[in-house]
């Protein structure tokens, strides 16, 4: 029994160094690159002369690997309830159709001009809509179907692929196509302190939902009959867990456009690696969220020099062939 | 490893019970007290599982209404249902990685708040009684999925023992068990009832029915219309050949030991329709 705390918590402080480590190479590497001495006397002494390394690093760097370790974060989490409320491993906001239907409504509100601040807003109301139409389509007498849920999502998805590139033109100015499509692939290239303290609220009361909520997410384990008899309120219990899920989602989306897997990828490895204390799984859904896609943002800066890979794309080559896996994996819950 | 001095009693009048509108099933009068072992009989399909899962606020009734004392028990917050009521499925479907005493010890959940993971000494009392008195104290360590069927069985018993609700509803609880332990639940379930425990269940062995119930409501599937309660009483007066002929469509002896006075019931065949 104790031996098996000190493995969790080694593992734990493993996943914490992962993620310190990445969190230094995002503020060292780039065009200007700096040692990590520097960086960190950048960080904090700011009030010291290090030249452009000090705006680079305060203004461009330090906010975007914050948005990167958040959108990580909530994906995440978002995808661990979704896995949670359906009782499956291949559910995540993406495959469910969730992030896209956030994205179109995002990418409507761009087109018209909304203003940043209206996003997460926006993008909740498309994610929740589409949750609503995907559960509707999945739903049968003893729950969630796995295998409707997933083809509803694609189906889904497609639809809203759609309407995004009518979007994109048909309505969309010139000027505002590149950038479009650049969200939409997925990126958070040029996210600063605005975008992030917009968003911080949702991403913040979402967490703190998530944590509140794990006691109830052990009870909705049983399956929802064994949990109903021990006195859990079902139906207030999965409204709460899927609205925080579309919180999260809608929040990330709004910063990063569609970012697909890490929903997938994180809450999995955190289940399996990290024992059966679903507080513990949600903290190490948020780190190791957090740290793929701080990985993976690095990755589409810094592989090809003076060129920025979109995020979205560079996730997707890791997360679909681990979706193929994990539907081998599980065939048993594929086909239920 | 009761409420002690609660005295909840469940009553249903009319009821309606099936699903998606279809009643299967018609209960004109059913009542639960403490102290009291209720056994639902009938074949298959005759809407006991369903009666069962309706009584325990699983599903709605398509007509009809069900009191906890007093209060519908659709009016009653899920916890305060909880702490009166317990319920055991057919069937219980734990993630397999969970430990046996982590599974037991969410049967404490009515009595705590519904966010806390704090476990009060009460807490841990409550699930090492369960696990005693299911004979499971030996599996707390083991995940769930490396149980056999009646251990499950056995652990699910516990888990709801540690609700310590004052009115408990088992869904055929003895399907996966060996004979050493059916009785072993036999011994058990009288033990509750003398602890002032309502127990209310569903079982298919006439002899273990003939045993334990203190009343049987026997069920009986009629043509082209919802089944309804055909004999209701003690088992001596439920229990005999020309009432499970009628339900059953077969003949049944019944034959006492003399020593002990236990009655066994053997089938001698089936009756031609």
């Amino acid at each position: 029994m104790a031996c098996g705390y000190i493995v969790l918590i080694l593992r734990f402080s493993l996943l914490v160094l992962l993620v310190i480590v990445a969190l230094m190479l995002n503020l060292c590497l780039g065009a200007v690159s700096a040692t990590p001495q520097e960086a960190l006397q950048v960080l904090f002494s700011p009030s010291l002369a290090h030249g452009n390394l000090t705006d680079i690093i305060w203004q461009i760097r330090l906010p975007r690997l914050l948005c990167a370790f958040a959108v990580g974060a909530a994906l995440a989490v978002s995808g661990y309830l979704l896995q949670s409320l359906s009782r499956n491993y291949l559910a995540d906001p993406y495959l469910t159709g969730i992030s896209s239907g956030a994205a179109l409504a995002v990418a409507g509100a761009i087109v018209f001009n909304a203003s940043f601040a209206a996003l997460p807003i926006v993008a909740l109301i498309g994610g929740l809509l589409v949750s609503l139409l995907v559960a509707f389509m999945a739903r049968t007498p003893a729950g969630l179907s796995m295998t409707r849920l997933l083809l509803a999502g694609i189906a889904v998805s497609a639809v809203c692929s759609s309407l995004i590139t009518l979007c994109l033109t048909t309505l969309a100015g010139a000027g505002r196509v590149q950038a479009l499509y650049y969200w939409l692939a997925g990126s958070i290239n040029g996210k600063g302190w605005i975008e992030l303290r917009t968003t911080s609220i949702y991403l913040i009361v979402g967490f703190a939902v998530a944590i509140i909520m794990s006691k109830p997410l052990r009870m909705l384990s049983l399956g929802a009959q064994s949990a109903a008899s021990l006195g859990l309120n079902i139906a207030r219990v999965q409204w709460t867990i899927l609205l925080t899920g579309v919180v999260l989602c809608g929040a990330a989306v709004s910063l990063s456009g569609i970012v697909g897997f890490v929903g997938l990828v994180a809450p999995y490895v955190a289940r399996t690696v990290f024992g059966r204390d679903e507080r513990m799984h949600l903290c190490a859904s948020v780190l190791g969220g957090g740290a793929l896609v701080l990985f993976s943002d690095l990755a589409s800066r810094t592989l090809i020099s003076g060129m920025e890979l979109p995020l979205g794309t560079l996730l997707s080559l890791i997360g679909a062939p681990f979706f193929l896996w994990l539907v081998v994996k599980h065939k048993d819950e594929v086909e239920a | 490893m009761t409420n002690a001095g609660e005295k909840d009693v469940l009553t249903a009048a009319h009821l309606h019970v099936g699903w998606q509108g279809k009643t299967v099933a018609q209960i004109d009068s059913l009542s639960l007290h403490p102290g009291e072992i209720v056994v639902i009989a009938g074949p298959n399909g005759v809407g006991k599982s369903t009666t069962v899962k309706t009584l325990a606020r699983q599903i709605k009734p398509i007509g009809g209404h069900i009191h906890l004392n007093e209060t519908d028990i659709w009016m009653c917050p899920p916890r305060t249902f909880a702490k009166s009521v317990a319920y055991v499925a057919q069937n219980i479907d734990p993630p397999r990685n969970m430990p046996v005493k982590a599974l037991v010890a969410l049967g404490r959940n009515p009595h705590q708040a519904w966010w806390s993971w704090q476990i009060s000494t009460e807490d841990e009392a409550a699930v090492k009684s369960a696990l005693d008195a299911t004979e499971t104290s030996h599996l707390t360590e083991k995940e769930v999925g490396t149980l056999s069927g009646g251990e499950l069985q056995r652990v699910a018993l516990a888990m709801a023992l540690a609700q310590q609700s004052s009115l408990i509803l088992l869904d055929e609880p003895t399907s996966h068990l060996d004979y050493k332990h059916q009785l072993q639940l036999v011994e058990l379930l009288k033990k509750m009832r003398s602890q002032q425990l309502g127990i209310l269940l569903v079982l298919h062995d006439l002899n273990l029915i003939g045993r334990l119930a203190d009343k049987v409501v026997l069920l009986r599937k009629e043509p082209a219309a919802p089944s309804k309660i055909f004999a209701s009483g003690t088992p001596a007066e439920v229990l005999v050949n020309s009432k499970l002929r009628d339900v059953y469509d077969i003949n049944v002896a019944v034959v006492e030991d003399t020593a002990s006075g236990i009655k066994s019931y053997v089938p001698t065949g089936i009756v031609d329709s």
